[in-house]
């Protein structure tokens, strides 16, 4: 049996299709806890609701290229685990390289190679699987007494809080940014960079003048749509 | 604020989060375990468990360290329920974390505040729902339509980056606010770019990440500690 009957047939439709229906369940379960405990402190509606269109517009876009890579992934693993794998934990970079990892392991050349059966499909199936589920775990058995220790911390420390979660998000951003900022082979990062830098002060001082505050609430995705965009004008251009 | 019904109702709605985040993990974890089993079963596949082993275990070598301490990282700034969410559909860096901290600069709360972490649930909560159904637009039918265009050559620059602008959006205005406290990770983070390369510190973030938070903090707590930085007091915008 050629194991991309196995891949596309029904079976997996309705496995992958079950994983995922929960997963939309749980968002809409957290989503509900979440908004009547924000209108219990006293959090207004109309900015839960704003905050709710801002992540939805600003998510689609880094969702195009999860679905180039869907496309590019379901060539060699058909279309339901690729769909079920890239719309829970992973990333196009992992499942490429776990599912390389066990076609090499068998002795083919990559997960393309002809030999690639439905026994080792279903070996690379077990070790995605298995490979990414760790933050879940962690999440699992720790999460929970990290919650009670760091909010039992916070109550001593309580004005120090603001500036240590600055702090740390400086450190985080500072980190990944460090990398495209300091490499000066690839210019078009530096130029993204800048160009988003640039339009979401500008969103900010527009907002202010023009009295639009859609402006400055939708500054995210104005802006990365401005990087984006400078990098196509970039490359282009030069 | 402060009375006693508030901080229980609080302490309820961290146990109601931790509660619902550990029941829908373990059904997620399970769930996902048993696409391959239920394949592997039905067909009657032979499986090698040494084998699996083996190719899975280099992945959780390398992926379960960094899983644990992007976690941790993460927690101060989406909270509990934020991180629940997120671990199950990842793309945290370049979705969950961005549209968590621009929903809670909108509403006007600080990460690591209990409005920060409720906002921060609802937004992420919203960035799943989104990434999923367009996924599954994508498989039924958008998908053959739309990936000839973005897949397009003269748009390749732009989806190879949205890490850099993303980060030039999000990093602009916290820097500008906190000038003084981005000094030092900075300069921690572009000093070890240019000793070991931008590509190793990429490929081993993870492990470098406590690293320069801890260094980041650390320097905070000192100015804080001198009166350097100006101290707001803790906002509460957003908020009656």
């Amino acid at each position: 049996m050629n194991y991309l009957e196995v891949a596309n047939g029904n079976l997996m439709f309705i496995m992958c299709a079950l994983v995922i229906l929960f997963v939309l369940l749980q968002a809409v379960l957290f989503i509900k806890a979440a908004w009547k405990r924000g209108a219990e402190v006293g959090i207004d509606r109309t900015i839960m609701k704003k905050a709710m269109t801002n992540a939805a517009v600003f998510s689609v876009i880094p969702s195009l290229p999860i679905v180039v890579m869907l496309v590019v992934l379901s060539v060699n693993l058909g279309q339901y685990f690729p769909w079920l794998r890239l719309s829970v934990v992973g990333s196009a970079a992992y499942e490429n390289m776990a599912a390389d990892i066990v076609a090499k392991a068998s002795g083919l050349a990559g997960i393309a190679d002809p030999g690639f059966d439905l026994p080792i499909f279903t070996m690379a199936m077990w070790v995605m699987s298995i490979g990414i589920i760790w933050g879940i775990v962690f999440n699992i058995f720790f999460m929970k007494s990290l919650d009670k220790f760091s909010k039992k911390a916070k109550e001593s420390n309580s004005h120090f809080i603001p500036v240590l979660s600055g702090a740390l998000f400086i450190g985080l951003l500072a980190l990944m940014s460090a990398p495209y900022i300091t490499d000066t082979k690839n210019t078009i990062a530096i130029v993204s960079f800048l160009s988003a830098a640039v339009a979401v002060v500008m969103c900010g001082k527009v907002a202010k003048a023009s009295g639009l505050k859609a402006i400055d609430e939708f500054s995210l995705p104005i802006s990365l749509i401005v990087g984006m965009a400078s990098a196509i004008v970039y490359t282009n251009a030069f | 604020m402060n009375n006693n019904s508030d901080i229980e109702r609080s302490r309820a709605f961290d146990d109601k989060i931790n509660n619902l985040g550990r029941i829908t993990s373990i059904i997620s974890l399970a769930l996902m375990i048993s696409v391959p089993l239920a394949v592997t079963i039905f067909y009657k596949i032979q499986i090698n468990i040494a084998e699996i082993a083996a190719a899975a275990g280099g992945l959780i070598a390398m992926f379960a360290p960094m899983a644990i301490v992007e976690n941790i990282s993460y927690y101060p700034l989406i909270g509990a329920g934020g991180v629940y969410l997120s671990c199950i559909t990842g793309n945290i860096m370049n979705m969950k974390l961005p549209s968590a901290l621009s929903g809670m600069k909108l509403a006007g709360v600080e990460p690591g505040s209990a409005e920060g972490d409720i906002i921060s649930i609802i937004c992420i909560g919203v960035s799943s729902f989104v990434t999923v159904t367009i996924l599954m637009l994508s498989m039924f039918i958008i998908g053959k339509y739309i990936t000839p265009y973005l897949s397009r050559p003269i748009l390749q620059p732009a989806f190879a980056n949205i890490m850099p602008a993303l980060l030039g959006a999000l990093v602009t205005p916290f820097v500008l606010k906190s000038l003084k406290v981005s000094v030092v990770p900075f300069a921690l983070s572009i000093a070890l770019c240019l000793a070991l390369g931008g590509k190793f510190v990429q490929r081993y973030g993870s492990y470098f990440l406590p690293l320069i938070m801890l260094a980041s903090v650390f320097a905070a707590y000192c100015m804080y500690k001198r009166g350097m930085l100006a101290m707001k007091p803790a906002r509460q915008g957003g908020t009656k």
